[in-house]
This record gives C-alpha cells, sequence and structure tokens, in this order.
C-alpha cells in the first residue's frame, strides 16, 4: 500500500525497486489534521518529510506577524534543509488541510541519495531552485519596500511642505492680529465723573467685532461697538475699513463732510453716511454688512445721541440695578443700502446709571448643550453687580460668559463695553 | 434644504442651524436654486432656531439676486427668537414676514 504511494512520488519514480520496498517497510508515517504544527521556526530536527497526500504551508513570523512563503502539495519534501546542514528549522510548517506524510531520517536520506545518484542530482536541483526562488522573493520584497519608502519620504516631504505653508498663514495671522488690536484704543477716555471700560475677544485669530472710545472736540466721547458680518479674516478686513473710516470722519468732520459741524447729530449721520456710502458703493459684491452702534456722549449732561445701525440695542441699567432698559433699535446695518438714511435717536444716562454696549457673542455665548447665554443671563450679570467698579463688571460678565460656556469653543466674537456715570 | 412648488411659488425649508457650518451647507445650492426659478420664492424657517450673521447675509444675498428679475423672497414661520434677530438687526424692514407659510402663499396670490 505505502509501496505504491511511494512509486507516485516524482523522486521515488525511478527507485530501485528493492529499496523502495525496504524504504516501505521502515520508513514512518505522520497524519495531520488542518492547522496542526509540523514543525517551528527554530526547532532542532534532523529529519524531512515528502507529503504524500494534502498540502502544507511554510511560515515564517516578523515582529510576531505570520507570514506564507509557500504552499508544498503531494510529492514535495520538506524540512530537508535542517537536515542537510545542520541547523534549526527556518520556518514553521503547518498542515493546512488534513495531510499525510512519510518521515525520512537522516539515516535513510543518505541511504536514499548514496544508492541513486539521478535522485541525489533532483535533490540538489530542488535545492537549488528553493534558494533562486528565496533570493527572487527577497529581491521582489526590498524592491517593494523600497518603493513604500521612496512614497513615504514624498509624502513626508508634502506634508513638511504644508506644515511651513500653515506656520507661514499662522505668523501671518499672529501679525493681523497684533495690527488689529492696535485698532482698538489703547486706553479708554474717563471723563470726570464717568468710568469706561470695555473688553473684546475674537473667536478666531482675528475678528470681526470692534469697539471704540473717540475723544471728539468739546469733551464729548464717541462710544461705537460693531459686529462685522461673519468671522475671521473677511470680517477683519471690514473691520479695519469700517473703523478707520468711521474714526477718521468723526475726528475731521471738516475734510470728510465738508463743513465745521460740531453738533452730535451731524458727526453721527455724516461719519455714518460716509461708511454706509464707500461700502456699498465699492464693496457691493460682497454683500458684507456691519451692525453698529455709535453714540456721542455729551459728560456734562449726560446726554446721548446715538444711531443703531442694526446692531443689539445697548441697555441702560438704573442706579440700584432694578430696572434694565433696551434703547430703541433704529435702522438696518450698514453696507446694504446706498441710500440709506440713519436716524438719531436721543436717550439719557442719569447720576448712577449705565450704559451697557454689546455684540451678540456675549448673549449667544453656547454651552456644550447648544444653549445661548441669553439676554436674560446678562441682564442677571448686570444686577449683580451694580455696586462693583466698571472694570471689575467688565471682567465679571465675561468671567460669568467663559463659565457658562464651560469650555465649548467660541463660536462668535464678543465684545462689551460698559459707561457708568457716578452716582 | 427640501424645496416644492405650490402654484407658481417655489417653496425652500431651510434646516434647523444656520450657523457658519450650515451656512456653507447650503448657500451655493439655495443660491442657484433661487437664481434659476427667477419668481416667487418662500423661505420657509419654521424649522431654523439658530441664526448668524452670516445666514441674514446669505438671505439677503438671494432677495438682492431674485428682485431684479422680477422675483422676491418672503420669510415665513420664524420662532420667537429668530424674530427677535431680524428685529434688533432690523432686517425685518428688508424682507415681507409672514407668521406661516399659508398665509405666505396667499399673500403672493393676492
Amino acid at each position: 500500500m505505502l509501496h505504491d504511494l511511494l512509486r507516485t512520488v516524482p523522486w521515488f519514480e525511478h527507485l530501485d525497486e528493492n529499496l523502495l520496498s525496504q524504504m516501505a517497510e521502515n520508513l514512518g508515517q505522520r497524519h495531520m489534521d488542518a492547522g496542526e504544527v509540523l514543525f517551528h521556526q527554530g526547532d532542532t530536527g534532523y529529519d524531512c518529510f515528502v507529503i504524500l497526500d494534502g498540502s502544507m504551508e511554510v511560515l515564517t513570523f516578523v515582529n510576531g506577524v505570520e507570514h506564507q512563503l509557500e504552499i508544498y502539495d503531494s510529492g514535495q519534501i520538506i524540512g530537508e534543509m535542517a537536515l542537510i546542514d545542520r541547523s534549526p528549522r527556518s520556518a514553521t510548517i503547518r498542515a493546512v488541510e488534513p495531510s499525510h506524510l512519510v518521515v525520512i531520517t537522516e539515516a535513510d536520506f543518505k541511504t536514499l541519495i548514496g544508492s541513486n545518484p539521478d535522485l541525489a542530482m533532483s535533490m540538489l536541483r530542488n535545492g537549488t531552485t528553493r534558494v533562486r526562488n528565496t533570493n527572487q522573493r527577497m529581491i521582489g520584497d526590498l524592491e517593494r519596500k523600497n518603493a513604500e519608502l521612496i512614497k513615504a519620504y514624498q509624502q513626508l516631504k508634502a506634508a513638511q511642505a504644508e506644515l511651513i505653508r500653515l506656520n507661514r498663514i499662522e505668523q501671518e495671522l499672529a501679525v493681523a492680529r497684533q495690527i488689529q488690536e492696535s485698532f482698538l484704543p489703547r486706553t479708554l477716555a474717563q471723563p470726570a465723573g464717568w468710568q469706561v471700560a470695555a473688553y473684546s475677544r475674537g473667536a478666531q485669530a482675528v475678528g470681526g467685532d470692534f469697539y471704540d472710545c473717540i475723544e471728539l472736540s468739546d469733551g464729548r466721547l464717541g462710544l461705537v461697538v460693531a459686529d462685522a458680518c461673519g468671522k475671521g479674516v473677511t470680517a477683519a478686513l471690514f473691520v479695519a475699513l469700517s473703523r478707520s473710516l468711521l474714526r477718521a470722519a468723526s475726528l475731521a468732520p471738516w475734510i470728510f463732510q465738508g463743513g465745521m459741524v460740531l453738533d452730535p447729530e451731524s458727526i453721527l449721520t455724516g461719519a455714518l453716511w460716509l461708511v454706509n456710502d464707500y461700502i456699498c458703493r465699492e464693496h457691493a459684491e460682497s454683500n458684507m454688512f456691519i451692525t453698529l452702534f455709535y453714540a456721542v456722549l455729551d459728560p456734562r449732561s449726560g446726554d446721548l445721541a446715538y444711531v443703531n445701525a442694526g446692531h443689539n440695542p445697548p441697555l441702560l441699567v438704573d442706579s440700584p440695578g432694578r430696572t434694565i432698559r433696551e434703547l430703541e433699535e433704529g435702522t438696518l446695518p450698514i453696507g446694504i443700502m446706498a441710500s440709506q438714511e440713519f436716524e438719531v435717536q436721543h436717550s439719557h444716562v442719569g447720576p448712577g446709571e449705565r450704559l451697557i454696549l454689546f455684540s451678540d457673542g456675549i448673549t449667544e455665548a453656547m454651552n456644550s448643550a447648544g444653549e445661548p447665554f441669553n439676554d436674560d443671563r446678562l441682564h442677571a450679570v448686570l444686577r449683580e453687580g451694580t455696586d462693583m467698579p466698571t472694570q471689575d463688571l467688565v471682567s465679571m460678565t465675561i468671567r460669568q460668559v467663559d463659565a457658562y460656556a464651560a469650555g465649548a469653543p467660541q463660536a462668535d466674537d464678543m465684545t462689551l463695553m460698559i459707561v457708568t456715570r457716578a452716582a | 434644504m427640501n424645496v416644492e412648488h405650490i402654484d407658481d411659488v417655489m417653496v425652500i425649508e431651510l434646516p434647523a442651524r444656520l450657523d457658519a457650518v450650515g451656512v456653507a451647507a447650503i448657500e451655493k445650492n439655495l443660491a442657484e436654486t433661487v437664481t434659476a426659478h427667477k419668481g416667487k420664492v418662500l423661505a420657509d424657517m419654521s424649522q431654523v432656531h439658530f441664526v448668524a450673521s452670516l445666514a441674514l447675509r446669505m438671505l439677503l444675498t438671494n432677495l438682492k439676486a431674485v428682485q431684479p428679475l422680477g422675483g422676491d423672497l418672503r420669510l415665513s414661520g420664524m420662532q420667537p427668537q429668530i424674530a427677535e434677530i431680524f428685529r434688533k438687526s432690523r432686517f425685518d424692514t428688508l424682507f415681507k414676514i409672514y407668521p406661516d407659510r399659508e398665509s405666505a402663499l396667499v399673500a403672493y396670490q393676492s
């Protein structure tokens, strides 16, 4: 039975009948289940095996990961390398399916090749072919690895270039931020009997909000809080433009508005008309608009003349902090209608009262659940801080908004200005 | 963004959050849809619970695009906090605003 099976193996096809019969009587046999390991890489052993039926896979392990090198089928010999050079097993052999093997010991092997030069030659040829195949495979692997390395290197170079580009943009944004900060007044005028404090923080590197406190002739103060549509660089450019125009037109009405106009109404309407007309005329296609509250305060009387161009109505808080009143809304924002007329409205800040100017980034600051800080919370903070110095109230309000947001990303620029008249 | 035609009015249902991300998601599509229609457009805002200033800008841009073509862009169904933003920014003076879709459609036909 085994004799017939051995005869089907190409190695033994031309083997002397006596020798084959002798082998059939003496050779050991192994029956392997699928997945069963014949030997492990690194094992010591000097038997080799011929597959009579089934198939065996040759495995190696690199960094603990299994790689299949070959699959050998019936008729093929395995394990002869260790037998020839007496070194540990170079790979692990595992049955792919139920397999039947004969075991050829070192002595049997010697007898076989000694008695049959053709078989010895075939063995040598087989070994040489396997070495050649292994070399080819290694060269192929090296070429593939090399290509992967070149690709990875190119990706790394591209990523580095992108990083350099981003760094440059970041540096430019940092410069833009410094320039934008220099647009805010360095110090705020503090007329006798009044306190003025303000705060502004962009959601991104540069912002679309600004405030200003312009010292006009005759001791009057121009108070401005504005919010350009959107945020980031686009909004910041419009802030730079409108803030500069507004300030220049307010400080030199005789240049920009063609006359020695000094009454608050003329300063307000003249400056706003100029900014609005300029943006509508020169930048209509961008459809950018700016909500802006601009008031001229006379610190001697507390009289307030103002134009509200679509901005959140400021709040007027009375001295005990009991009543909080919203100033009336006004006209459309700046930059929408070229023919816009800016109606001047009037109010009065009495002794002990406070004027609160802010952008919607305060009342619409979101917590992690997406709920806004809202008007009610702002009113509550203002009531709580009735007796506080103005600067402290600004700081506390911002702290409370930040505490409410509790680390949720700031969605919009926020600006707050508080003007207090001594009681 | 849901679009349907009721008689000669194109009704567009705006999504819930019109923040920077929400606006960026529909801005291009909305502009193309509105300008292609060249007629009466109604933006149903009943689902909208947040608008950033960029959303006001988007509506303004579409209004400016459709008016010279003989069309109009009207708004309906604003939730109270959205109506409040339109009041404070005075955008309520730019658009014809209706309490609900039905009253807007009736007004378009009169």
